[in-house]
């Protein structure tokens, strides 16, 4: 007779041992680049290229990213960059919540001859390639003298941003019983107190994992902050590249570690919001 | 259950045009401007008339301009000497930086927008076949000529001729490089020469080779794959870039041509005899003694190697290799050498050129202040200082003869090869406006052909239609 199992342990198997084996063997693939990254980071100029694993590593690239001589490699203040990267993000993210939540819950509440091909266009920002509209846009951003300006930069965000929102909280609101708000509105609530007060709080943790997500998006976005700006509203993926050198001058190790400081404050804010995201995230995903 | 409101008079047809229109926006916009042609005429027109009166470095004090650069050792040669120029124009100035991969697509975005963003730009020679038709570009030349906005110390014959005629074309079909407009002025450059370990070189006694096929015999028995050495290293990436170094100056070398010219009609004659036998020793030269993953190679490879040790030479940029021989830079800094590279059957030294010089947006608001930057940049004294703090190969004569000799101490053999290739160092393509396309499509047969293609079916292919595509 099998040995009874106490809560959370789980027979071991054949099986499951070769299905742990394969899990640790996709992390060690897909987090390798990660440990390259930091590995590079910490090499000096002669190992960067000349050696894996045996170095003495050294914090000075982390050091050099932040202080002037990496001002003077790049023309960019780094940490001013990363500075505007996260204004750019954050009011990019706070413009699609203001605009797009009351979106979603329209588009997930009433249906209407064209509503459909009204959402499929707000999808449609997303199909196009960036670099298809770049031209126009930077004709248009000189000429309104929004060019290298975060006012700009946030407005362009929406591209990304908005769709995002939108068709992410369309779902929640969708699944949310429409009786709530009807009981509300019977109360002798407004239609917009209901949705404050009602609906609103429900989608908490999918307004959460929109905003992350949209956040990610506007801060690893590359071709419009290439294009769009130059030194004053220079975001943290434009500011990274700037470290590549050029004319056989390379600083990996330099780019790395400004690729991996670039990429802390997704990551704190991924971590801090964990819970909402996982419960946001897997929210709605059993919709029939 | 959803609620239900009233139906919006909206049919599917309707929404969809109005889509349609949105969509086409962009588009028409985007066909509207950077095509070419026409265009703006104030914008284009050449502003150097304008300036009258005498020369004055002070003329435009108080104005300022923007310049668009990609991060390169002449950029940061220039960049502490930045505040001398404010110092003796009062003109302020703004560089932005943008990484070499991207360098291209913003600037061509910029140029196409005709918005005038940037007053002066970075540029390479052979883009000026590109930005330079449409209208882009401002022609130099009457700046020059003009005394009003050119200090008499400028001496612009001063820069090498082989430079001066790469960044000078006159956009018609089967007209050579040195006729038309001035486009750019020179402003650091490379020859395409060999770079090698000196010290495994002595050690084992080895003379450099003279000619090709001792050249690839010298490689070949420098190849030790079981140590994770090989002979030489030189690029095979699918890009241009693969074509116009190493690869272009040998081909030149043993006879190569990549088109001839009859009029305004071209043929392509990469597939040529010479041509065929060229192209067949150099891909199984990378095969035999080349980096083993050689057609992802580019420049920061092939240097890359050479730097720790893996690779014995380099074909590529002189002063890509350079920086590995600076102490601390890399594993062999310091055993780095130069040798011109084998010469042709002929003695030739015929060598390909990179070139970034300094061009001006024909859509600036600001053309003399942004002259003054280009003649300032490009002239002597900051010229000079720069090749003093940095190492570059300087354009002018009289700087490399000057201040740039001082600095080679420690770089074996580079003085001697510059002065062995200078005479015969410029831009061994034909100028013609497709010339990305075709010379990516070059690359594309020499991998082709390292992948088990036939070398003279397979060039024969591209001569073909290469002769279609830059007659259309």
């Amino acid at each position: 007779m099998a040995k009874e199992l106490k809560p959370g342990q789980r027979r071991v198997t054949a099986g499951s041992v070769v299905a742990d084996l394969m899990i640790v063997a996709w992390f060690v693939f897909s987090l390798f680049p990660l440990l390259w990254m930091l590995l590079l980071a910490l090499k000096n100029d002669a190992d960067q290229t000349s050696t894996y694993f045996a170095f003495s590593p050294t914090f000075d690239n982390f050091v050099t990213v932040l202080s002037q001589r990496g001002q003077d490699l790049t023309s960019v203040d780094f940490g001013q960059a990363m500075w505007t990267s996260v204004l750019n993000c954050v009011g990019a993210v706070l413009v699609s919540l203001v605009v797009g939540v009351p979106a979603a819950y329209a588009a997930g509440r009433w249906k209407y001859r064209g509503s459909e091909n009204l959402m499929f266009q707000m999808l449609s920002f997303r199909f196009a390639p960036e670099l298809m509209v770049i031209v126009p846009l930077f004709v248009i951003y000189n000429t309104l003298g929004i060019f290298d300006t975060k006012v700009g930069m946030v407005w362009v965000l929406q591209l990304v941003t908005m769709p995002l929102v939108v068709w992410i909280l369309r779902s929640y609101f969708q699944d949310l019983s429409p009786e709530l708000e009807q009981a509300a509105l019977l109360d002798g609530y407004t239609r917009i107190r209901a949705f404050l007060t009602v609906a609103l709080p429900l989608v908490r943790p999918g307004i959460a994992a929109s905003a992350l997500l949209a956040f990610i998006f506007a801060w690893n976005n590359y071709v419009f902050p290439l294009i769009l700006t130059d030194s004053a509203a220079t975001t943290v993926t434009v500011a990274v590249t700037k470290f590549l050198g050029g004319g056989g001058q390379a600083y990996y190790n330099l780019t790395a570690a400004a690729a991996l400081l670039g990429a802390l404050p997704p990551l704190v804010l991924a971590l801090t919001i964990q819970r909402y995201l996982v419960r946001g995230l897997s929210f709605g995903a059993v919709k029939a | 259950m959803s609620e239900q409101s009233r139906p919006l008079p909206l049919s599917r047809r309707t929404a969809l045009a109005a889509l349609g229109g949105a969509a086409a926006v962009p588009l028409l916009s985007a066909c509207g401007v950077g095509t070419g042609g026409g265009g703006d005429a104030a914008a284009t027109a050449n502003g150097a008339a304008e300036v009258t009166g005498s020369f004055d470095w002070k003329a435009l004090s108080g104005e300022s301009i923007k310049i668009l650069q990609t991060p390169h050792p002449y950029q940061q040669a220039f960049q502490p000497l930045l505040k001398e120029f404010t110092e003796l124009t009062g003109i302020e100035v703004q560089a932005d930086l943008v990484a070499e991969a991207d360098y291209f697509t913003k600037l061509n975005t910029e140029l196409a927008g005709r918005t005038g963003a940037h007053d002066v730009f970075m540029t390479g020679a052979y883009f000026i076949w590109q930005y330079g038709p449409p209208g882009w570009m401002e022609d130099l030349a009457p700046w020059i000529q003009n005394s009003a906005a050119t200090s008499d110390e400028y001496d612009f014959e001063d820069i090498y001729e082989g430079l001066r005629t790469s960044t000078r074309w006159d956009f018609e079909k089967g007209s050579a490089l040195g006729t038309g407009g001035q486009w750019a002025i020179p402003w650091g450059f490379e020859t395409n020469v060999v770079a090698y370990n000196k010290r495994v070189f002595d050690q084992r006694g080895i003379a450099l080779p003279e000619t090709f096929d001792d050249f690839i015999q010298v490689a070949t028995d420098l190849t030790d794959r079981a140590n994770n050495t090989y002979g030489v290293a030189f690029r095979g990436s699918k890009s241009w870039a693969t074509i116009h170094p190493g690869f272009m100056t040998q081909f030149t070398r043993e006879g190569g041509q990549d088109y001839t010219a009859e009029g305004t009609t071209y043929t392509a004659a990469m597939n040529s005899d010479a041509a065929v036998e060229f192209t067949r020793k150099w891909v199984d030269l990378a095969k035999n003694a080349g980096p083993t993953s050689w057609t992802t190679y580019d420049y920061p490879q092939c240097t890359g190697d050479l730097g720790n040790g893996n690779a014995m030479m380099v074909y590529d940029a002189d002063s890509a290799t350079y920086p590995k021989n600076k102490a601390g830079a890399s594993k062999e800094a310091g055993n780095l050498a130069w040798y011109p590279g084998p010469a042709g059957p002929d003695g030739s030294y015929a060598t390909n050129l990179w070139t970034w010089s300094l061009a001006m947006n024909a859509a600036s608001k600001k053309k003399q202040a942004a002259w003054l930057f280009i003649q300032w940049a490009t002239g002597k004294d900051a010229m000079n200082k720069a090749t003093a703090s940095t190492f570059a190969d300087p354009t002018r004569a009289s700087v490399f003869d000057g201040s740039f000799k001082q600095t080679l101490g420690g770089f074996p053999g580079y003085l001697e090869t510059f002065e062995k290739v200078i005479d015969s160092t410029k831009i061994q393509f034909t100028p013609q406006t497709k010339f990305f396309e075709t010379t990516e499509d070059w690359a594309v047969a020499l991998q082709d052909i390292y992948s088990g293609a036939d070398a003279k079916s397979r060039l024969d292919e591209l001569a073909q239609a290469n002769t279609t595509k830059i007659n259309a």
